[in-house]
């Protein structure tokens, strides 16, 4: 035994073994409950970090869905184009590995939340010079690339391939091929793109489709956009026409490197819109509108609403949109004074004398006449002080409203608007859908002006509304502005016995397999709220005008044809002189019995209703004729853009050295005919 | 003494008293360290690389050559001279600073011929013989007692410092803590320690972590780890890569992991190849393993450990129990700071897991250390041997 008082101090020293043992599983405990707090309580914010660094994604343009008219004719569809795409990121990531050195950078100003930063970026113009000019030049392409548009395009969206260039000859494309040019992120790519079958067809309807802005390029489903519907069907059913885009993720390593292709899904074609357009109504209505210099024509359904052609004179070539129009064609649409890109369907217009039509039944509805009633109709009377005339210098005699209508006689209209009262003939032109838009949107519609009293205040403050402004809005004169597509929506109405419809354009849209997603019913607007024998006796005056009155230029024989003609006073000055500019109308129904058809037509720059809207709407009818008879329709051909013109401007010579106010509160006498157009001036 | 007696027990008897249990714990993460080197160098395009799990194989091999020979060894052999073999292997870390090869920013590893060896490690061993040797010299377990084991502490401690292997330097302190604690220290100076210690935790945490302080003495890319240890994503493309891939890497592994040779950190070279193999193996572990393979890695090293103490426990002799506890604590703290840099415990030091990260000497002297906590089980004091005491 050792000495006692050399041994050290006794100690408990398993309990201290102990301890530690304690101590060690306590700190390997504390690691496995740090380990499952990473793994498995973080451990999908830590997978989804892993998949952000190691993938990329390149998008794969989905293709617009066609836009087809009521029986399945497509009227726009896609090409195939060829064309380099520049994939912007790949290059740059493949720029170190592929030539053996670093990406070159520059200082770029990038404006971030308000603050201008200056960061350092991949010189995206080098990278892609570097890897672009032996390409072009085997290609014997010109290069010509914009560095600040380049590195913008690097920016806002790396993954959308950047096109160097478009329409591609085939022989470029074998070319390219055949010698095998193509390196990572330099490919020939087919693209689909926009293509109107028909030219100049139906091309305020369609509209066209465009690149979209900084602001719009993020879809709805946040995927970048390609192009996107820049106005009319294209704009209203751009979310159904968009593509599905597809893409490509690509896996990367650390130095972003492409290493795998890691998934692919193919883009899809978007959904099919089928409108209530028919081709070779369309067609027929666009030869017959030709003619003239400006103008525009509807035929509708007026059981259903359904806009089964809608043309508008001068017009263009949506496929000179696409890709992107040029900067002089787009000056030379933009500064045409006969302004092609108006849609003049939906634009607004005196509407002379076709508004009596309302007239009539605002004050059959309130009981201003009845169709019995008979007003003497001199060849003019006297308002507040003013003679008002009528167009012809005879005058009528007693008269009920169907010879007033069938005559078109002012004198006549003049006392029953005033009998009605401007209060109601408001009321019901604001039932009839006056002054207000119809409902299409994107074809850039105009409300229209619906002035009374109330109007006049906000519009015209220092003057009063008068007797003598019910009595020229009684004979569509005045302030009174509408649209071609009102006036045919109200005679739809009088043609359907009593409904006011709103107008359809669009049936439905089906998927790319034919599968319905939508369709859409007709949708009434409003009931008249005509008595059936008021009614009918505006359609009697109706009829009439065809038969022997101022429309007698539509008639066919055999065919049942109601309608109204118009011609509205208008001023234009044109190169600095004063020019009557007279709005011509016709609008009409047929068959009598059971409607199927109204048209509508308004020629800028025309004579009259009956001598230049008239044959021009008896055409239509023709054409629609004779398509029912044999069941085909005109050839569809390749439309050319309609030109515009100035022809049927009559020049007014000043009389006094006031020069008059090109629209007037005072009296505007309506002429009606043309041979005395000339001949009478206002007093 | 009573070394010549209980090496008189013949082959057989130590073969009877052999603990089998170690030997195959260890061999089992052996083995699973060599299958997940494959899996982190197999995508590598060095052959070196390539040929890691193959040569951790041979070193595994020698690696339990040596600890079957130091089994069978009495340990108190080397304790007797514990104090030669400290001595003995500081110049060694003092050629290392001189004519060391740098790995990683730090002059570590001595090339001897075809291999390359870390002093680091063979010291670390030195001292826990050195301190057993101590255990049975020193009268006092006050003052006395620690005093010179601390200042030979300092030594090592101050020597790996300047390679710089801030993680290394940092095995000797917790060694001399453990070795003082079970060696019969004072409870006082045990407070003072643990006092202490709470105190450079304190420092650590709210000084150079919450406040912003520097620590005197380190380099500044030391520190900067440090720092990036505190907010990783104060330099996410530089010192803060690595922790950040490490945990992108587990993290992304979720309960069940990805599968065998499935981890993509490590094969797309987000998880830098050259550490992914050796100091960042866990991360490798952890996302092709997912949590069940990370916790099941602690859980098989925390079994060695206590396996070890359980031999501690058993021993009836201070520089027995010492051995085995002082080299429990290598293997600990190694297992500690080498997980926990990985999961963002502890900040990123270049030190390996034992028996897992690929690395020959290391290996071999995790098992030499293994070996000789065997031989103080196979010579322990037990009511057979008793008789021969004195």
């Amino acid at each position: 035994m050792r000495d006692p008082l050399a041994s050290p101090p006794p100690y408990r020293a398993k309990l201290r073994v102990g301890i530690v043992a304690l101590v060690i599983t306590a700190c390997l405990a504390l690691l496995i409950a740090r380990l499952w707090v990473l793994q498995v309580v973080e451990g999908q914010t830590y997978a989804s970090r892993l998949r952000n660094q190691t993938t990329i994604a390149l998008r794969l343009d989905g293709a617009r869905g066609p836009i087809l008219d009521r029986n399945g004719i497509a009227l726009a569809e896609n090409r195939a184009t060829y064309e380099i795409d520049l994939y912007l990121d790949q290059l740059v990531r493949d720029y170190p590995k592929r030539h053996r050195g670093r990406v070159p950078r520059i200082q770029v100003e990038r404006r971030m939340g308000g603050a201008t930063l200056l960061r350092k970026e991949p010189d995206i113009y080098r990278v892609v010079m570097t890897d672009l000019i032996p390409i072009a030049n085997a290609l014997h392409l010109e290069v010509k690339l914009d560095p600040k548009e380049l590195q913008r395009h690097y920016f806002t969206s790396p993954n959308v391939p950047f096109r160097f260039a478009s329409e591609l000859s085939y022989v470029t494309v074998a070319r390219f091929a055949e010698q095998n040019l193509g390196v990572p992120g330099i490919d020939v790519a087919v693209r689909p793109v926009r293509h109107y079958n028909f030219g100049a067809f139906a091309s305020h309807i369609l509209g066209y489709v465009g690149p979209p802005g900084d602001k719009e390029r993020i879809g709805p489903d946040g995927s970048d956009l390609e192009t996107i519907g820049r106005i009319g069907v294209e704009r209203l059913m751009d979310g159904q026409l968009q593509g599905k885009p597809g893409g490509r993720i690509l896996r990367v390593n650390y130095r972003g490197y492409i290493v795998a292709e890691e998934g692919y899904t193919s883009p899809n074609l978007g959904a099919s819109v089928y409108l209530t357009l028919d081709a070779r109504i369309q067609a027929i209505v666009q030869e017959a509108l030709r003619e003239v210099g400006r103008g525009a024509a509807i035929v509708m359904d007026p059981n259903t609403g359904d806009i089964l052609a809608m043309a508008s004179v001068p017009d263009f070539d949506p496929n000179g949109f696409v890709p992107k129009i040029s900067q002089e064609d787009w000056k030379r649409l933009t500064s045409d004074p006969t302004r092609p890109l108006l849609n003049r369907s939906v634009s607004a217009y005196a509407p002379g004398s076709t508004f009596k039509v309302l007239v009539s039944l605002a004050a059959l509805k309130y009981g201003a006449i009845t169709p019995k009633t008979q007003i003497y109709s001199p060849a003019a009377i006297d308002i507040g002080g003013h003679l008002f005339h009528d167009w012809t210098k005879t005058g009528r005699g007693n008269i009920t409203l169907e010879e007033a209508l069938q005559y078109s006689c002012n004198t006549f209209f003049y006392q029953v608007g005033i009998r009605t009262g401007i209060k109601h003939l408001d009321e019901m032109a604001a039932l009839c859908g006056f002054g207000e838009p119809t409902g299409l949107p994107y074809l850039g519609e105009s409300p229209g002006i619906l002035p009374g009293p109330e109007w006049m205040k906000i519009h015209h403050p220092m003057e009063r509304w008068t007797t003598a402004h019910t009595a020229n809005f009684s004979i569509g004169q005045g302030f009174l502005e509408v649209t071609p597509l009102q006036m045919v929506l109200l005679m739809g109405a009088v043609a359907n016995g009593g409904t006011l419809l709103y107008p359809r354009l669009v049936v439905g849209v089906t998927d790319p397999q034919g599968r319905q997603l939508a369709s859409i019913p007709p949708r009434p607007r409003a009931d008249l709220g005509m008595r059936p024998q008021d009614l009918d006796a505006i359609r009697k005056g109706l009829l009439a005008v065809v038969e022997s009155g101022t429309g007698h230029s539509v008639a066919i024989p055999g065919v049942s044809i109601a309608g109204k003609t118009g011609s509205a006073q208008a001023k234009r000055r044109w190169n600095g002189k004063l020019y009557n500019d007279v709005r011509a109308w016709f609008i009409g129904f047929t068959p009598y019995e059971r409607p199927k058809y109204v048209v509508g037509v308004m020629v800028e720059g025309g004579i009259g209703g009956g001598a230049t809207a008239g044959p021009i709407v008896h055409k239509i009818l023709e054409g629609i004729l004779a398509l029912e008879r044999n069941g085909t329709g005109p050839q569809l051909v390749y439309f050319t853009p309609a030109r515009g013109n100035f022809n049927g401007l009559t020049e007014i010579q000043p009389k006094n050295d006031t020069p008059q106010p090109v629209r007037q509160a005072t009296p505007v006498r309506e002429e009606e005919d043309s041979q005395e157009s000339s001949s009478s001036d206002e007093g | 003494m009573g070394m010549e007696e209980n090496d008189r027990l013949g082959f057989l008897t130590k073969l009877a008293r052999f603990d089998w249990s170690l030997l195959a714990v260890a061999l089992a993460l052996s083995a699973f360290g060599i299958v997940v080197v494959y899996s982190a160098t197999y995508s590598s395009e060095s052959q070196d690389f390539r040929n890691a799990a193959f040569s951790q194989t041979v070193w595994l091999l020698i690696g339990i050559a040596v600890f079957l020979l130091l089994s069978f060894i009495d340990y108190r052999l080397w304790v007797k001279w514990g104090w030669l073999f400290f001595l003995a292997s500081l110049p060694a870390l003092f050629l290392v600073l001189v004519v060391g090869q740098t790995v990683n920013g730090a002059k570590s590893w001595l090339r001897v011929g075809p291999i390359s060896i870390e002093p680091a490690d063979l010291t670390k061993v030195g001292f826990v013989l050195f301190g057993a040797w101590w255990l049975d010299r020193a009268k006092s377990r006050g003052i006395v007692f620690a005093a010179p084991l601390l200042l030979a502490m300092a030594i090592p401690t101050i020597l790996v410092l300047k390679q710089p292997a801030l993680g290394s330097a940092g095995v000797f302190l917790p060694l001399c803590f453990a070795i003082l604690f079970v060696g019969g220290l004072k409870m006082r100076y045990v407070f003072l320690g643990v006092l202490g210690l709470v105190g450079v935790l304190a420092y650590a945490y709210l000084g150079v972590g919450k406040l912003g302080w520097d620590i005197p003495g380190l380099k500044p890319y030391q520190m900067n780890r440090i720092r990036t240890f505190f907010d990783p994503t104060l330099d996410p493309l530089g010192a803060g890569w690595t922790i950040n891939q490490s945990l992108i890497a587990i993290g992304s592994g979720g309960m069940t992991g990805k599968g065998y040779l499935q981890g993509t950190q490590n094969m797309l070279g987000f998880l830098p190849k050259n550490i992914a193999y050796n100091d960042f193996i866990f991360s490798v572990v952890g996302e092709e393993w997912g949590f069940f393979g990370g916790a099941a890695v602690i859980v098989g090293e925390c079994l060695l450990l206590l396996l070890c103490l359980r031999i501690a426990f058993g021993a009836r002799e201070p520089a027995g129990r010492a051995v085995a506890v002082g080299i429990a604590t290598i293997l600990f703290t190694h297992i500690f700071v080498n997980v926990g840099m990985t999961i963002k415990v502890v900040p990123i030091t270049g030190i390996p897991l034992p028996f897992i990260s690929y690395g020959g000497t290391f290996l071999i002297s995790c098992l030499a250390g293994l070996g000789l906590v065997e031989s103080v089980w196979i010579h322990r004091k037990t009511k057979e041997t008793d008789f021969r005491e004195p």
